[in-house]
């Protein structure tokens, strides 16, 4: 008879823990209700990314001059520029570019350093640091 | 107790004074209340989708739709012109009649239920003797059209998806009668009008929930199962059974189903309304305002106002119970074959023999408070 009393004690204690999980649960999914959506419907809003934002490095191959001012400011040196030199217009022609962004720490310093970005309006940049569209 | 205003007699009796004979004039009125109470279903229906779409997005931190009327409200409407214009498809080896007859059977029951729910001392389609037995007893035809859906398909999930659906609404059943039982037992009548009439009086204190807390529980959770509703939707659990018994429907014979889903889940939520939150009662008892304001109970403008108040308090009541159905959606994980089982046989059906007992007693020894 006790045995059955314990057995009948336990379960009622293992119902109540239940409920209270499901209480819990109700309330996180309430508070949830109360919170702004976090949608941005795209095509009518877009995100302002902040001042500081730092998205993927948008390179342009056709801009850059080889000057390698890139790889001497990057703290590991990562980006590999392959150029040749061009006796005919005596200029550096580019042959690849390439930054490996598995690596990559996205410090933006390379950004700061191109003399193209710094020379050049700011729609011609050649680092220009993407919005990433999420 | 004022009886309140009576539609049905008011207009027979003035068709009658219009020089019509008295079966002819109750003919007429016959069919008024039940399109009314068909169009109210309806409306409800598409009320709930777009509540439940709503609710949903807001728990997920979305928005949830938008741009289909104010606020997204003719979403639903537009769901259910599309689905009247797909093309209605039946499998090549599916039985053909009753692959059809499937999903009627499934929603009549579902609008015959209406028949019983109570607006107003009377304002309701008819005030049968058995009221409340009459909802347990259509609600358990559905199953058999649910079998008949997934047997019929010719597909093993839609089979797997009519057994479960069987099997679920035959065992919830029984601590649902339970639930009610001891309700019924508490107001001496099945009729919902006296179920309300017995609850009414005291304003919010006279309410069922105060005298059988655990009886609303049990009566809710074996709701959300009989509705199939998402903490015991294993029917259709998309993740095992592609859809259940929907699997090989289309067009407006799914949309029946879908249709007969939110008619169940409001009607429990109605009616768990009616049971525990007292129907149409106000949480102030209305005598008492009358007797402050000095206006009489026969008043016409005051039974108006009563009649209306009284039809938005049910309402209001019972989307509040959709509202934790839809919460409770997002907030539980679906339960397995066996914990659903378990749940009605092993815990749901000796919690309400309990309960069932300890109301007798209480009846017993309190015969004021329980009803004696």
């Amino acid at each position: 008879m006790l045995n059955f009393l314990n057995k009948v004690g336990d379960y009622a204690k293992e119902t109540v823990q239940a409920a209270r999980y499901i209480g819990q649960g109700l309330s996180v999914t309430f508070d949830h209700m109360q919170r702004r959506p976090v949608t941005v419907q795209y095509p009518y809003e877009k995100l302002i990314p902040s001042e500081r934002f730092r998205g993927r490095i948008h390179f342009e191959f056709d801009k850059c001059i080889s000057c390698e001012v890139c790889v001497r400011v990057c703290p590991i040196n990562l980006p590999v520029v392959d150029w040749e030199f061009n006796k005919e217009s005596k200029k550096k022609q580019l042959k690849h570019y390439s930054i490996d962004f598995g690596v990559c720490i996205f410090c933006a310093n390379c950004v700061e350093y191109c003399p193209i970005t710094v020379s050049q309006l700011p729609r011609n940049m050649n680092f220009l640091p993407m919005i990433a569209m999420n | 107790m004022n009886p309140g205003i009576d539609l049905q007699e008011s207009f027979i009796e003035t068709l009658i004074d219009l020089g019509l004979p008295v079966g002819a004039a109750k003919a007429i009125w016959m069919p008024l209340p039940m399109t009314v109470i068909i169009i109210g279903a309806t409306l409800g229906v598409l009320v709930s989708v777009w509540l439940e779409r709503k609710i949903s997005a807001a728990v997920q931190q979305r928005i949830g739709p938008e741009y289909a009327g104010p606020l997204g409200v003719l979403q639903a409407v537009a769901d259910g012109l599309k689905l009247v214009f797909k093309e209605d498809i039946v499998p090549a080896k599916a039985d053909p009649w009753l692959f059809t007859i499937g999903p009627v059977i499934v929603v009549l029951p579902a609008f015959l239920s209406y028949l019983i729910v109570p607006f107003g001392q009377n304002l309701l389609i008819s005030n049968v003797g058995i009221g409340i037995f009459l909802w347990i007893a259509l609600s358990s035809v559905a199953p058999i059209g649910l079998l008949m859906a997934g047997y019929a398909s010719n597909n093993k999930y839609s089979l797997l998806g009519g057994l479960r659906a069987a099997a679920q609404s035959i065992s919830y059943e029984i601590p649902l009668a339970l639930a009610v039982l001891a309700i019924v037992m508490m107001s001496n009548s099945l009729s919902t009008i006296d179920i309300v009439e017995q609850q009414s009086g005291y304003g919010i204190l006279g309410w069922n929930v105060w005298r059988q807390p655990i009886g609303l529980v049990l009566f809710w959770i074996c709701a959300l199962a009989e509705c199939e509703r998402l903490p015991f939707d294993l029917p259709e659990a998309e993740e095992e059974l592609v859809a259940g018994y929907q699997t090989e429907y289309s067009g407006m014979r799914f949309g029946l189903f879908y249709v007969a889903s939110y008619v169940n889940l409001v009607l429990s939520s109605v009616l768990a309304a009616v049971l525990y939150f007292g129907g149409w009662d106000f949480p102030i008892p209305l005598d008492l305002v009358s007797s402050w304001l000095g206006v009489s109970e026969t008043n016409p403008t005051f039974q108006v106002v009563t009649a209306s108040l009284g039809i938005t308090a049910t309402l209001l009541k019972a989307y509040f119970f959709v509202f934790v159905a839809i919460l409770l959606r997002w907030t539980l994980p679906r339960v397995r074959i066996d914990q659903l089982l378990d749940l009605g046989w092993k815990f749901l059906l000796p919690v309400g023999l309990v309960n069932l007992l300890l109301t007798a007693g209480l009846k017993l020894a309190f015969p004021f408070a329980f009803g004696g």
